[in-house]
Formats: structure tokens, sequence, C-alpha cells
């Protein structure tokens, strides 16, 4: 059984925008891989469609059947991590083996908050979206 | 539906019981597919190869002894060539009656009338000869144009072999690790290449269908504007019938004769626009009305006496192909705003610094969403294809009132359908009305405010501002959130945010000025990926008594905060 690890410096979880989320990725493969890749990505998920875009990734080539490398991102400004009505973006690193043989995530939230920034809905569309058929008067 | 879920998202099939049976029905599924398909292509693909084999045959000289339209027994395709022609091989005499390995029977009259009109009797022509059997000789080596059909039977292979290969293929990431890799689903197949690709498709098959169901025949019956008026008369006149996969498919044949040219001709081609029809009392209808003796007009091209149409009178059945006019115009609006999608950003990111600081213009000129031009536009296309589509079954009620046989289950069935089109008819009043209104033309400065920064808005009219009777303006963020739902694809917007910005009733304060707030900063900066957002617009709305009240929306980007902002 393989084993993939990511260890972040501080057990850190939480992270401002431009901070650098730095650490350390562990390996045990039970047989050679031909590269190993660590992706820092962020991926939404709710009503929309998933989408999921990886900011920046490293790759380590003919990692033999095991070993460890740290490793530094500078994250970008945003997005931030949030959570709407609709939407929920969060960001994640993740240690995948290529040709893909195991992987292994890290969730982190990346916003100026401790937490997730939490969308609170008013309950309605935009209005410019609001078909009326008449003049509106108040 | 879990198991549906696996297969869009890549994960393994077969985790549990219920998905090992649905993998199996799957796999029993895609293998008929596939076995259907390649059954027809091999069928295609021999077929197209020997027509195309008569191309290597050797060539002979022959005399062509008699030569006609004859019919086939076949209501579908009644007509066809016929000609007799003799050859020698070997210094044996030889008849055929073959003119090509291919199926050249045709429901047009014209059609076998021009090939047999192509080699006359007692002309001297060359046959090809079979190497493998003199016995067979046809008169012409024709392009295997069955080969197309394999573009039909290759969809089901690609159907049947690719739904084998999602449900069997390999999957990297759920060998030797419980977790599930997120990040291998990245650029995979975004919003906009599923957009591009049925674009392209909708306008490839919307193209040809139109030009086939709507320029032709419609070019047809410009053209015939000028022919000549021919007396005419009916030989023959009967109601065809053939079988087909949604039950009996009936057609009127009529069949006249004419003098043109110097020379007597026969056609049945009726109007340029001839289709079959389940209804068997329609063409019961036509066939008594051309019954056969009668003598008719027909209308005859002076440049080319073969060529004629009994009816070349605009008929609505010509509209119908608006129908692929429907799916043309679906499919370029789709192309158009795939090539508008932009890919996934990350705000104010270049790779080796923190782009939240990054500069931006001191002021920008909003533009609105979507204009009152625009607006005019998009409600007349609209109102257009609906309507031209209805107009032709109402035409249908009319019809059956007129001739006093109602079809009142079409009559009720309509009903809703006409309501919609005088909806939308009204729709394009209101949006032409829309146009003299007063524009709104605003400026924010800075041009991409900041989470919890200051937004100062400017705002001017041009046109008659007078008739505004009370302005609201409402800066509002909200989620927009896109996903598919069968084969619709549906957009869900819910509001976050929203402050007023502007309300007043003052005609001085209307015509220009000036309003500022603070975007909030708990919320959510702009963002944007292919099928998630979150957007920041103003919305503007000025009410015109006894008029189209002025509405638009400005979209403008807000960032995030600046790193400084961040630090203690």
């Amino acid at each position: 059984m393989s084993e993939l690890r990511i260890d972040l410096d501080g057990n850190r979880s939480h992270f401002l925008p431009g901070d650098d989320v730095a650490g350390r990725v562990v390996w045990r493969l039970t047989e050679p891989s031909e590269a190993l890749e660590l992706r820092l990505f962020w991926h939404t998920s709710g009503k929309g469609t998933e989408d999921v875009v990886i900011a920046r990734s490293h790759r380590f080539d003919a990692p033999g059947t095991y070993g460890e490398q740290e490793f530094r991102f500078r994250l970008p400004a945003g997005p931030y991590s949030f959570s709407g009505t609709l939407i929920t973006l969060a960001w994640s690193l993740e240690l995948v083996s290529l040709p893909g043989e195991g992987t292994e995530r890290v969730d982190i939230v990346v916003a100026p908050t401790p937490v997730e920034v939490r969308l609170q809905s008013l309950g309605r569309p935009p209005k410019s979206e609001i078909i009326r058929i008449g003049p509106v008067r108040r | 539906m879990a198991l549906k879920l696996d297969i869009e998202r890549g994960g393994p099939i077969g985790a549990s019981g219920d998905s090992a049976a649905g993998k199996g029905c799957l796999t029993l599924f895609f293998m008929v597919f596939l076995g259907m398909g390649l059954a027809a292509t091999a069928a295609v693909g021999f077929q197209a190869a020997r027509e195309a084999a008569v191309w290597l045959w050797p060539k002979t000289p022959c005399l062509v002894r008699a030569s006609g339209v004859d019919t086939t027994g076949d209501d579908a395709a009644p007509y066809q060539p016929t000609i007799c022609f003799e050859y020698t091989v070997d210094g044996r005499s030889r008849e055929g009656r073959t003119v090509s390995r291919g199926d050249l029977s045709s429901s047009i009259y014209d059609d076998a009338r021009r090939i047999a009109d192509r080699f006359p009797a007692g002309s001297r022509t060359a046959c090809r000869i079979n190497p493998e059997d003199p016995n067979e000789a046809v008169l012409e080596a024709r392009p295997p144009f069955i080969a197309f059909a394999a573009l039909l039977t290759l969809i089901f292979v690609a159907v049947g072999a690719g739904g084998l290969w999602m449900v069997w293929r390999p999957r990297r990431d759920d060998q030797g690790s419980a977790t599930r890799s997120i990040s291998q689903r990245a650029g995979g197949v975004s919003g906009a290449k599923v957009e591009l690709v049925v674009g392209l498709i909708f306008t490839a098959v919307g193209g040809v269908l139109t030009v086939l169901l709507l320029v032709i025949p419609l070019a047809r019956l410009a053209l015939a504007a000028n022919w000549v008026e021919t007396p005419a008369e009916v030989i023959s006149s009967t109601v065809r019938s053939w079988s087909t996969d949604d039950g009996t498919s009936h057609r009127a044949d009529v069949l006249y004769t004419y003098e043109a040219g110097g020379r007597s001709w026969m056609s049945n081609r009726r109007s340029f626009f001839s289709l079959s029809s389940s209804d068997v009392d329609d063409c019961r209808d036509i066939v008594e009305r051309y019954h056969e003796g009668r003598s008719v007009s027909c209308w005859v091209d002076p440049d080319d006496p073969s060529a004629s149409v009994l009816d070349r009178a605009f008929r609505p059945v010509y509209l119908i192909g608006l129908f692929p006019l429907v799916f043309l115009i679906v499919g370029l609006a789709l192309l158009a705003h795939s090539r508008r999608r932009r890919p996934s950003t990350i705000p104010g990111d270049p790779p080796t610094s923190f782009g939240g600081d990054t500069e931006v213009a001191a002021e920008v000129t909003l533009e609105p969403a979507s204009g009152p031009v625009a607006k005019v536009i998009a409600m007349t296309v609209a109102a257009l294809l609906w309507n031209g589509i209805v107009s032709i079954f109402v035409w249908q009620v009319v019809e059956g009132f007129r001739n006093g046989s109602p079809e009142w289950f079409l009559t009720l069935f309509m009903i809703p359908f006409v309501l919609v089109g005088v909806a939308l008819i009204g729709g394009v009043l209101y949006a032409v009305l829309g146009v003299a209104n007063p524009r709104p033309r605003l400026v924010i400065a800075p041009s991409s405010p900041r989470l919890g920064g200051r937004l100062r808005l400017s705002w001017t009219f041009s046109g008659a501002v007078g008739r505004i009777e009370r302005l609201t303006m409402t800066l509002e963020g909200y989620e927009k959130a896109t996903y598919r739902r069968g084969t619709d694809t549906t957009t869900d917007r819910d509001v976050f945010a929203s402050t007023t910005l502007v309300d007043t009733a003052s005609e001085w304060e209307i015509a220009n000025g000036t309003a500022e707030t603070d975007i909030p900063v708990d919320t959510m900066h702009s963002f944007r990926s292919d099928n998630n957002a979150v957007v920041w617009s103003i919305h503007v709305h000025g009410e015109v008594p006894r008029w189209p009240d002025v509405i638009e929306a400005f979209t403008l980007e807000v960032r995030p905060l600046s790193r400084r902002e961040l630090l203690p």
C-alpha cells in the first residue's frame, strides 16, 4: 500500500491571500512512480457545475519508491474561500502520483477572515433579472 | 442518479453492488449500439466497395436499344430509368439493362427521366464489363455516394465505443488510495468547449437543412416567376403509400404531360417543396383536384423545357424550412458565446508577485449589460422565429375553419403557443418604445474598487431625462451558478449584498449627480470561472409614467483586499 503525505508547516490550515504555503511532502510507494506532482488549486461545489483551477504546481520527477521534499507556494490574491447559497469555493493542496496510482489531499482556507467568507442570501435574484409586466410603482 | 454522477465526474464505477449492476447494464446497452453500428457500417462499406469497383472494369462499345422511365412497384421511390443496351464480349453479343450498381429509383419522375435522356435509343456509347462475369455490364461508373451513409452509422459506433470506454476506462485516481483526485478534473471539458462542440453541430446540421429546406425551395420559387404558363394534362394521379418507422407515409403523385421545345415531356413535380404526409385525406384531396385526364396549366422554364412545376404559388409549407433556421441561429449564438467566454481566472494573479496590489485606472465609464437596441433586436428575432413557426400551424387551423372541417384538438393545442407569440410581439413593441428613453451614462472611481473600499459614482443622462419621474440606483452583489439539467443549461442567481446608491424624485438630481458608498468588506470580490461567478453590478431604474421604464444593469469589477490591508 503506497503512502503519500502532505505536512504543512505549523499544521496551518488558514492562510491570508498572498501568504506562503510551505511544508513537506513524504512518499513511500510500492512501485516506482514516473513523477509526483503537488498541486495548489481551488474548486467549486454547490448548484453550479464544478470548476477546478490549478493555481500552482510542482513536479518531482523520478521520485523513487520513497523520499521527502520541501515545498513553498505563494498564494494569489484570490479567489477567497467562500460559501454562499449557490456556490462554495474551497482551496486544497493535492499530491498526485503520476500516472496516477495515488492521491493525498489537504484542504486549506484562503480568506481574510479565520474562516471562509460566508455570503448571506437576501432571498431574491438581482433586480435586473426580475421580469416586470408593466411599470413598478411604490 | 449516483451512477450517472460517477460517470460524469470520472469516479470509479463498481464501488457498490448497485453500480456494478449498472455497469453491466451500461455495457450491454453500449455493446448493442456498437454491434448495430458496426453491422450497418459494414453493410454500407460493402455496398460502397461494390459501386466503386465498377471504376476498374474495362470499357467496351455498346448500342442503346431502348430508353425510358419505368415504375418500380415501390411507392416510396416509384420511378427508375430503364435502358436496354447491347454489347459484345469474346465475339458473343449480350444484353445489359443496368445503368449503374447504385440504386437509381426516385420519387421524382424528372430524376429518372434525366438519366434516361442521357442514353437515347439508337445512340452508341460505352459500357463497363465485369471482368469476372461478362454477363454483368453497366452504363455508368458513379461515385459511391452511399459511403456518406457511414457518417450516420459511425455515430452509433462512436456512441457504443465511447460508452464502453467510459464504463471500462482505467482510472488513475482510484487505485492504491482512498482519496480521489479533484485536481485531475482541472482543464477538463469546460462549458466553453461544450458550447463550441454543440454550436458546431447545430450550425452544421441547421445550415445544411436550412439550405435544403428553405433556401433552395424559395430560390426555385423566385426563379419560377419568369417561367412560362403552358397547357398540360394529368395522365396519372394516385396516392402513394409506404411503411416507415413511424407508421405509413403517403404522397399524392400527379403525373402530367406537356409540350415544350418541340417535344412532349412528363413530370410529377407539383411544387418546389414536396413532403410526404401521414394524413392520407390530404393526399386524396390533391388526387381528386388533379384527377386523371384533367387539363391544367403548368409552368415551364423557357431555358430548360424539361423543368416544370404545376403550382408556383407560395404556400405556408415552404415555412417549414424555418425549423432548421432556428437550429442554425442557436448554433451560431452558441459559437459566438463560446468565443466570448474567457477562461477561468485568478484575479490579479501574475505568478511571481501578489497580484492584489496592482494599480488600476482612476475611473472608468461602465458599459450596460445590454442596451435598448440590443433588446429590440433580441425580442424581434425571438418574435419572428416563434411566430413564423406557429403561423404554419395557425394557417392549418384557419384552413380547417374555412373548409368547414375545423381541427378542434389542434385549435386548442395552439392557443398557449399563440398567446406566447402575442406576448412576444408585445415585448417587441415595449422594447421599441424603450429605445426612445433617456440613456444613463455611469462613471465610477476607482475603476475596480476593493472590498471595503470607497466607490464613487457619477451619472448623467442623454435624451429626454425630464420624462423620468423617479430614479433609483442599487449596487448589488450576487452569486451566479450555471448547471445542466438533462439537455437544458440553467443559470441561477442569488443576491447577497444590496446597497441603494440613489433614490430620488428630484428632477435636477435625476439629470446628473454623484453618490458614494463603501463596498461591504465582509463579502466576496468579483470572481468568474466557467460555470460559477460572483458578480457586482449597478442596477439603474428610472420610472417613466405611461411608458416603458429605464432599466439597465452595469457590471463592475470588485477586487480583493490589498496585501497591506490584510496584514495586521
